[in-house]
């Protein structure tokens, strides 16, 4: 690879998440249906069945080219591909060529060497799913459910330039999807889809090299390990001057390498022309407007926030804006906790809050209601001021957890609160000092590091209610003592 | 009171209507019907018994649906004893065998389709099935109705009831014979470059394209799916705009039907045509005309004019690539209309093989002559390299017509010329010249590429076989065409002539063996 460059470009199939297929009323979620259960004329081919549009999916495609800054077109229209396929009921398509609903856009992406960039996309548009074929020892049969569910291709500009970054795209593109509730963006179940397009260049060269496509990869590992196995591949072609064919490439993720499967002599003709059957998609523009007007805060606009406004790491911002409804708790607790406290509420949630809620998995989403953002601001407030330390809280937490009870409640009910007072302490710290004479040996010796030990036992001993600042104070003074 | 007011009805009807039901129009069948003189299931017998005496000559009926007439007719009995009544309620009638009809095989006309039983009702079925009328058969039509002539089935050819050895026109030949012979009070029949109005000219009946998008198309088998439009064919005007009023308005599950009321035609049937101004088109009265047609189609307008209309001469030069253009966009459509049709679900020829195998195997034997022909022409004019020079100039070219059309429209209020260019031809005439029998259709084509309505009604005879005045009119405006139609059938009389079936003709088609 030394001396040159890889380019990538991505195209991903998306499932659109509704209830019903894109262009007749049976249903789309054919994920453990009985084959050939959710169908009709209409997604079978049948003679005389005519498709009639899902709104609901093309609102979700003009929400999504929004959300991805692309431009949306007003009047659009759908257009068939034709090619013969058993898989392909009516031996077209139905999709969009020359006139995409959305162009334009990009997203960015946080690239392994932590380095924002925006990848450029070229279009988007709507179509329908193909049926399945399921190939058996002897036969191949097909199951025709997810004939016609709703489809939005994203075609990436070629702007990613490692396995990494290809990678990093396809984990941001999930991440909106799934943040604007339009598809599962689950690859394992081919929600969503990716064919990678790559070649290599010289660095310094602005042509593009021949293109390879490497179809179906369907987790986030195979895209970085097929992107990377090629480019090497390409680059040691490249290097010994043979000759790069444009060709289609499979890849084994059991060897992790690619393999031919064909070469394309002659761009495929698949024959665009217009939908008969369908009207021009003809989009009102208020009706765009208040789409746009309705989108949520997007993750990129989050973890602006997360760093600009609150001061957070770019890492806390990354962890905190996982997910639309982490982010949305998130920035609730933010402000109820007010400015100063961003790190320590930061903090809860990324560790406390979150072991709590991947403990229970059943809940999904829903953990962000078990504690509600304002009490977990209280919570670290009591922190703050000195009324709890650290580890009292985390019992507390997992309380307002189980009982949803607030902190200052659970705190007062139970002798939970800080053992502040040197008087206290002092005896605590006697028996400690007492209790381990070794450790109070190296001490004197010289060995500073004992005094560690010495005040985790002091902490273990009350219970971990020792404000810690107070018990140093009075551990460091009794050992003075015994110096003297 | 109420004996005189039968007495006056019987009065007003053709004397040969009471001695045979199966010359009966849907008015007549419906008002004797209403009258309680017969029932549905007494004119359905008569009608399935004329069909078993004559069908075998004529060929009208791929499929005749007996059983189904008869519980049809039982159930329309019930209605009117119910009290319920309606234009078509017991009305026996054909369906041209592309329209879906549920447990009943719909075959488009091919051997790809001859063991295909749909699940579903289409649309126009549905509509007719809710007023009541009587499923006869479905009947036979140029393969995917791609022809002129009905030769292109793939099980037999029909006759044309005026002269059995000439062809009844096409693709809906089977339904234009059918009501010709007496085989069905109407039939639905479709039109794609002038499959219902060619037709109903050379049977000598009256056929309307309506406006694209007025019928819904959902169940129809397509062929071009911008072009492809249901329609009525009958013996009136009148049965016309009752069998459209029936089958007419929005389908929610064709995104291309239109959101237009479907007005009552009644109250448009005035016969009242003084100052509607009759566009005479340059282009249509031109050396291709039969003379004798042209005399005919003229003298018409002639009995419209002293009616009270006026003639008005318009234009409309790019008419003239018509034809070509529709050969390009009708054949592009049906080469993905037809994709469908691979040998596995449909026309399997072996179960061993490849996909290619299959596929080519399949089609090479599933489809006929023309239809190969067509998904050929279709397929080069899309690809890259042609797309531009053919598929996208014709599209440019049919804004023009619609343009062009819409304009004409302005200056006058309908349209009016021949429909055909001479009377029917022999069967096997034209089967060897393709361009000859696509010239059959240049009177009628443009119409369907501007997506407006049109009709063929009875104008006359040339040497004992009729032919037809086509008036075309603005886009839903179905109204128009219908009253002018009407006006011109209240001032002749061709449409009370009946062509009698010669008893000892040779058969055209095979005994019922493939009957429902
Ligand atoms: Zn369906």
């Amino acid at each position: 690879m030394e001396g040159f460059e890889v380019v990538v470009g991505i195209e991903t199939h998306v499932q659109i998440l509704t209830r019903s297929k894109m262009f007749c009323g049976c249903g789309a979620d054919f994920a453990g249906a009985e084959p050939n259960t959710l169908v009709c004329p209409v997604c079978l081919g049948l003679p005389g069945a005519l498709p009639t549009p899902n709104a609901a999916a093309i609102a979700a495609a003009v929400t999504t080219g929004l959300a991805l800054g692309g431009e949306i077109r007003p009047r659009t229209w759908f257009e068939r591909k034709n090619y013969h396929y058993p898989d392909l009921a009516k031996g077209y398509q139905i999709s969009q060529y020359e006139a995409p609903l959305c162009t334009g856009g990009g997203l960015e992406v946080v690239g392994a060497d932590g380095v924002r960039r925006t990848v450029g996309l070229e279009r988007l548009h709507l179509e329908e799913d193909t049926a399945k074929l399921i190939h058996a020892p002897s036969e191949t049969l097909l199951d025709f459910n997810r004939s016609g569910v709703p489809l939005m291709e994203i075609v990436s500009q070629p702007d990613m330039r490692s396995g990494d970054e290809a990678r990093a795209y396809l984990e941001a593109l999930r991440q909106l999807l799934r943040w604007l509730g339009v598809s599962t963006g689950n690859m394992e179940d081919g929600a969503l889809r990716a064919d990678v397009n790559i070649s290599v260049r010289r660095v310094g060269e602005t042509r593009l090299g021949t293109k390879i496509e490497i179809k179906n990869l369907n987790s986030f590992a195979a895209a970085k390990g097929a992107i990377e196995h090629e480019a090497e591949r390409l680059a040691g072609m490249a290097e010994r001057g043979e000759t790069i064919v444009q060709s289609t490439r499979g890849w084994d993720e059991r060897t992790r390498t690619t393999f031919a499967q064909r070469t394309k002599e002659a761009a495929d003709d698949y024959r665009y022309f217009p939908e008969p059957d369908l009207p021009p998609l003809v989009l009102d523009a208020g009706w765009i407007e208040a789409r746009r007007a309705a989108l949520p805060a997007l993750p990129a606009a989050r973890r602006a926030d997360l760093t600009e406004r609150w001061q957070l790491s770019d890492d806390e911002a990354r962890v905190l804006t996982r997910d639309r409804a982490t982010a949305d708790y998130a920035v609730a607790a933010l402000v109820a906790a007010g400015p100063g406290a961003s790190r320590a509420v930061a903090g809860w949630i990324s560790g406390p809050l979150f072991a709590l809620a991947n403990a229970e998995p059943a809940l999904g989403e829903g953990w962000t209601s078990k504690v509600p953002p304002n009490a977990l601001a209280e919570l670290a407030a009591l922190v703050a001021d000195g009324t709890l330390t650290r580890s009292v809280a985390r019992d507390v937490l997992s309380e307002m957890w189980s009982t949803g009870r607030r902190a200052a409640e659970i705190a007062a009910g139970g002798a939970r609160t800080q053992i502040s007072g040197s008087d206290a302490l002092g005896a605590v710290v006697d028996e400690v000092l007492a209790a381990h004479p070794k450790p109070v040996a190296d001490w004197l010796g010289g060995k500073e590091s004992a005094s560690a030990f010495l005040l985790g036992q002091v902490m273990r001993a009350t219970g971990g209610q020792a404000n810690a600042a107070v018990a140093r104070d009075v551990l460091d003074k009794a050992l003075a003592r015994r110096r003297a | 009171m109420s004996g005189e007011t039968t007495a006056t009805r019987n009065a007003t009807a053709p004397s040969h209507t009471d001695a045979d039901p199966t010359r009966w129009s849907v008015a007549e069948t419906a008002a004797q019907l209403r009258s309680g003189r017969t029932s549905s299931l007494a004119v359905t017998e008569v009608y399935l018994a004329r069909i078993a005496a004559d069908d075998e000559v004529i060929g009208a009926y791929l499929t005749v649906t007996a059983d189904v007439a008869r519980t049809q007719a039982r159930s329309a009995d019930a209605r009117r004893t119910a009290g319920e009544d309606g234009p078509l309620l017991g009305v026996p009638y054909a369906l041209k065998d592309l329209f879906t009809t549920a447990g009943v095989r719909t075959t488009a006309g091919s051997r790809m389709l001859a063991a295909y039983v749909p699940p579903d009702d289409s649309t126009v079925y549905a509509r007719l099935s809710a007023a009541g009328a009587v499923l006869l058969g479905k009947t036979n039509m140029d393969e995917f109705a791609m022809g002129s002539s009905t030769e292109n089935s793939a099980f037999h050819p029909t006759a044309n009831p005026w002269d059995i050895s000439r062809v009844p026109g096409g693709s809906s030949g089977g339904s234009t014979a059918a009501v010709a012979a007496g085989m069905a009070a109407f039939a639905i029949g479709t039109d794609t470059g002038g499959s219902i109005r060619q037709p109903a000219a050379l049977c000598g009946v009256v056929g309307l394209k309506p406006t694209y998008g007025r019928v819904s198309r959902r169940g129809m088998v397509a062929f071009a799916s911008s072009l492809d439009q249901a329609g009525p064919i009958t013996r009136t005007a009148k049965d016309a705009a009752a069998v459209l009023r029936a089958v007419a308005g929005l389908d929610p599950l064709d995104a291309t039907s239109g959101d237009v009321d479907v007005p009552d035609y009644g109250s448009a049937l005035n016969g009242d045509v003084t100052g509607l101004r009759l566009g005479i088109l340059d282009e249509y009265f031109t050396a291709g005309l039969d003379p004798e047609v042209r005399a005919a189609v003229e003298a018409a307008i002639d009995v419209l004019v002293a009616a009270g209309a006026v003639r008005v001469r318009v234009q409309m030069p790019s008419v003239r690539y018509a034809v070509a253009t529709y050969y390009l966009i009708a054949t592009a459509e049906c080469s993905a209309n037809l994709a469908r049709y691979d040998g596995f679900r449909y026309g399997a020829t072996s179960d061993t093989g490849g996909v290619w195998e299959r596929l080519t195997a399949a089609r090479s034997v599933g489809f006929g002559e023309e239809v190969k022909r067509r998904i050929i022409l279709g397929t080069n004019a899309l690809s890259t390299g042609y797309f531009d020079a053919y598929y996208a100039q014709a599209t440019r070219v049919r804004g023009l017509i619609r343009t062009e059309f819409e304009r004409a429209l302005d200056a006058c209020d309908v349209i009016v010329g021949p429909t055909v260019p001479s009377p029917a031809f022999r069967r096997g005439e034209k089967m060897d010249d393709p361009l000859a029998m696509y010239l059959n259709d240049i009177y009628t084509i443009a119409l369907n590429l501007a997506g407006l309505p049109g009709a063929s009604v009875p104008c006359g005879f040339v040497a004992g076989l009729p032919i037809g005045l086509q008036i075309m009119g603005r886009a839903f405006d179905e109204a128009s065409i219908l009253r002018i139609a009407d006006a011109y059938e209240a001032r002749t009389a061709w449409s009370t002539r009946a062509p009698a079936v010669p008893a000892d003709a040779a058969r055209i088609r095979p005994p019922r063996a493939l009957d429902a």
